[in-house]
């Protein structure tokens, strides 16, 4: 610290003029950043009305707030400077204690400045966390509906098609199935016939050169008595 | 005399019939032949049947009014039969048509004469009409009812 004066009294007043002098700074940028902002609101009026009128009114404004604002900065630098003489003029009579006192309260709103501003920072910085954590979470929840409708829908396209599939496979084969009961009795009778006509055709072939004389005879004499029987002769004999 | 008996079948029948009426005519076209020297002329194989039939009825060959009588009453009895139809399996011999009419002469009626006709295709038994009335009792018929209901399986 061997760049500031020995003085302490005058190292007080210095501090005191640059903290005045400083909130002039931000006062003054308080100002021009109003002006900033109602000048992008009137562009953005022109832009929607489209009327130079409007124009021309936030240039007034603007030209109003700036003169405005440079007035009041120049009269809080006086001010300031006003109050650092006026400071200066009272510390001069004042005493070791009162200095020190004085010393003491500046550092401790220095402090509590420091301290306001790094709570605010943290709050800041938390919030910006928190809203960051927000931010991810509500992404994460999107994405998850989203993946979750999407997989949704793709398993009931999925098994929509399935039942599609298996409806049309089932159709197809009772289809098949029913040829195939068709072709098999078509067959099975078709397979009947012949083997009825074979046997047939053997028991024919074997009966028929089968017989001798006294069976013939034999057949003949009951065939006639079951004609008999049967009242083929009706009441003769 | 047991007409039916002796011919057996209808077509004996008939031969006998050609038989009789032929000799009627012979005996009509010429009077002065006697009904012995119009046989004599005769080759036909009913020609013993016919004289075993005058002798049957104790009617002399030498009385041609008798005879001729004879003749007449051969040929309305041969109208008058009635007749059984019977297809059998294979061509009967003299055996089996004695069998066969010997049970109809004494299971039916003494004037029934037989018509049998040949079929193989039937294989056995017989099919048999008689005065309208039919019955199919060939061993064929009683396969094919076998077989249409399948009974076969069963045996």
């Amino acid at each position: 610290m061997e760049f500031l004066p020995a003085d302490l009294v005058l190292n007080i007043v210095m501090l005191g003029l640059l903290f005045l002098i400083l909130l002039g700074f931000v006062v003054l940028l308080t100002f021009i950043y109003k002006f900033l902002t109602n000048w992008l609101e009137y562009l953005q009026k022109e832009k929607t009305a489209g009327t130079e009128q409007i124009r021309h009114e936030a240039q007034q404004e603007a030209q109003n707030i700036l003169e405005s604002a440079n007035k009041e900065a120049t009269q809080i630098i006086s001010d300031t400077g006003k109050k650092a003489s006026d400071i200066l003029e009272e510390m001069e009579g004042m005493s070791e204690e009162s200095k020190q006192k004085l010393s003491d309260t500046l550092s401790k709103t220095s402090a509590n400045l420091l301290k306001i501003y790094e709570t605010n920072i943290k709050k800041q910085k938390s919030e910006s966390l928190q809203a960051l954590a927000n931010l991810t979470e509500n992404i994460d929840k999107s994405l998850s509906k989203e993946v979750g409708e999407f997989e949704k829908l793709l398993r009931e396209e999925t098994v929509e098609s399935k039942e599609k599939i298996r409806e049309k496979l089932l159709k197809k084969y009772e289809k098949l199935d029913n040829e195939l009961q068709d072709y098999k009795s078509r067959r099975m009778k078709e397979l009947d016939s012949s083997l009825y006509d074979i046997l047939y055709n053997v028991t024919e072939e074997v009966l028929g050169k089968g017989l001798n004389m006294d069976e013939h005879r034999k057949l003949i004499l009951e065939s006639l008595d079951d004609a008999k029987k049967r009242d083929l002769f009706g009441n003769s004999g | 005399m047991n007409l039916a008996k002796k011919l057996r079948t209808y077509d004996n029948a008939v031969e006998l019939k050609y038989f009789v009426e032929d000799l009627k005519l012979n005996l009509s076209k010429d009077k002065r032949k006697s009904v012995k020297s119009v046989l004599e002329e005769e080759s036909n194989g009913m020609k013993d049947l016919f004289l075993d039939l005058l002798n049957e009825s104790n009617i002399s060959i030498s009385d041609s009014s008798a005879v001729t009588d004879f003749l007449g009453d051969i040929i309305n009895k041969i109208n008058n039969f009635e007749r059984v139809n019977l297809v059998v399996a294979v061509d009967p011999d003299e055996d089996l048509i004695k069998t066969v009419a010997d049970w109809i002469q004494d299971k039916v009626d003494k004037s029934i004469i037989l018509k049998i006709d040949v079929d193989p295709d039937i294989l056995g038994g017989i099919k048999v009409t008689y005065k309208g009335k039919y019955l199919d009792l060939s061993l064929n018929n009683k396969l094919n009812g076998i077989f249409k209901s399948k009974d076969i399986l069963k045996i």
